[in-house]
């Protein structure tokens, strides 16, 4: 009897960590429609940090002095469709992209040295739409290191254009403490939009982190 | 034709030069002001990687790719594998022949450069491999610019080719403002694939060296990339 009692505590104790975010602070997302606008289907784990709607310029993490800057550049015909009905097409040939059907997302997978602090996300392109904007989404998605187990989604950023200044430099700065595990997590940048044409571009996206002294 | 012409005419009077309003053919790139084509630097040779000759630093590191990682420069490309084995080729009926992907290298290094293994039994199309450097400020908006500095089409119908391409190429802008980036067309066509999918990419592989510029190429020349 006692042997049940303790296996049954196990197993939850098990699941419970399976589900849960990297982040201490990760606020499960119980709303689908939140979820949705993510890319995400409603049955899907996603966390958020309490701070992560917050846009843009609110701490500028590409001046810290000391330690190393480590910075991983990716030109938007890298990124894939989070299905493969992703549609698009370039207006230039010079690495932009923009949408022009199917899916409404894409993926990025951003290479970010392990035990790095991840400092921030800067993405370029052109958007020039008064009714569709381009939407940023930074995620860690993090399995067990060994166990079995769902993918645990925390949103870390994000950020919307406007469609008012045509062509756009935006940062999504990381909240501080986000320490890259690559044995648990991975890191995307999920790229939003429902324009289907060279009003909304995307051009480059730039990770950022720095070296962390022990 | 007259547009090749007069831009091989162009590369040997100016290091770079640049059209307006035209989506160029044989770079796959609207030629306006933000793009420009340099590639009249280039040295290739097709012989094995010679660097024991070279004095001073010889540390070398490879960044390989196979074909199956590339991307189609728009959704239409339709690829194929003849292999299995992360080998492409462009099916028939595809609206889109070209294929991008990084060339990942560090700030200082300097790319030597690049040997590309394919396979190719169509007498009359090729392979053609780009190479382009595409820059956005390191901070502020704006629209890419690109310098398309390495054009080549490996004319063979011999089956399996192994080409090395010396370029022996330093770069200024590199890490937060620009990438190198590899550009794979199949066939002369430059917006669709029919009868060329006996032209395969396998694998291509970039070679770099560490920056010592008073060593490099056995004090030798070597070329710049600063547009």
């Amino acid at each position: 009897m006692n042997k049940s009692i303790l296996l049954i505590i196990t197993i939850a104790s098990f699941t419970a960590n399976a589900n849960q975010s990297l982040r201490e602070d990760a606020i499960l997302v119980e709303d689908d429609a939140m979820k949705i606008a993510a890319g995400f289907h409603p049955e899907e784990v996603l966390y958020m940090l309490p701070d992560t709607s917050y846009k843009g310029e609110k701490r500028s993490q590409e001046s810290l002095a000391g330690g190393t800057t480590v910075t991983q550049s990716y030109m938007g015909v890298e990124i894939r469709g989070r299905t493969s009905s992703f549609a698009y097409d370039t207006a230039f040939g010079r690495g932009g992209i923009y949408r022009t059907g199917g899916d409404s997302f894409a993926d990025l997978n951003m290479e970010i040295p392990d035990g790095n602090e991840f400092t921030s996300v800067r993405a370029w392109g052109s958007d020039t739409n008064d009714f569709q904007d381009l939407s940023f989404f930074v995620f860690e998605r993090c399995l067990p290191a060994f166990d079995a187990g769902p993918i645990v989604n925390t949103q870390l950023a994000t950020i919307t254009t406007d469609g008012l200044n045509g062509d756009f430099s935006v940062l999504l700065s990381m909240p501080s403490g986000i320490i890259i595990s690559t044995q648990n997590c991975t890191y995307t940048t999920r790229i939003g939009s429902n324009a289907d044409d060279d009003s909304v571009q995307l051009f480059k996206i730039r990770a950022q982190s720095e070296s962390v002294l022990r | 034709m007259k547009n090749i012409i007069l831009m091989s005419l162009c590369a040997v009077i100016s290091p770079s030069f640049s059209f307006a309003d035209t989506f160029d053919d044989e770079i796959g790139a609207l030629m306006d002001a933000n793009t420009s084509i340099s590639s009249k630097h280039i040295k290739i040779e097709s012989s094995e990687e010679d660097i024991a000759v070279r004095g001073g630093d010889s540390i070398l590191s490879f960044y390989p790719t196979d074909a199956g990682n590339y991307l189609g420069r728009t959704s239409g490309f339709d690829g194929g594998t003849v292999s299995g084995t992360g080998d492409r080729n462009c099916l028939d009926g595809s609206t889109e022949s070209y294929i991008d992907h990084p060339i990942k290298m560090e700030p200082d290094q300097i790319l030597e450069g690049i040997r590309i293994w394919g396979s190719d039994t169509n007498p009359t199309q090729d392979l053609r491999v780009i190479l382009y450097k595409t820059c956005l400020p390191a901070i502020d908006p704006g629209t890419p610019t690109a310098d398309f500095f390495f054009t080549e089409d490996i004319a063979t119908s011999g089956g399996d080719f192994s080409n090395f391409y010396l370029l022996n190429q330093a770069f200024t802008g590199l890490n937060k403002e620009c990438k190198i980036m590899v550009r794979v067309r199949f066939g002369s066509s430059s917006s669709s694939c029919n009868g060329v999918e006996n032209i395969s990419l396998f694998k291509v592989r970039a070679q770099f060296s560490s920056n010592d510029l008073i060593f490099i190429d056995d004090f030798g020349p070597f070329n710049v990339n600063d547009n």
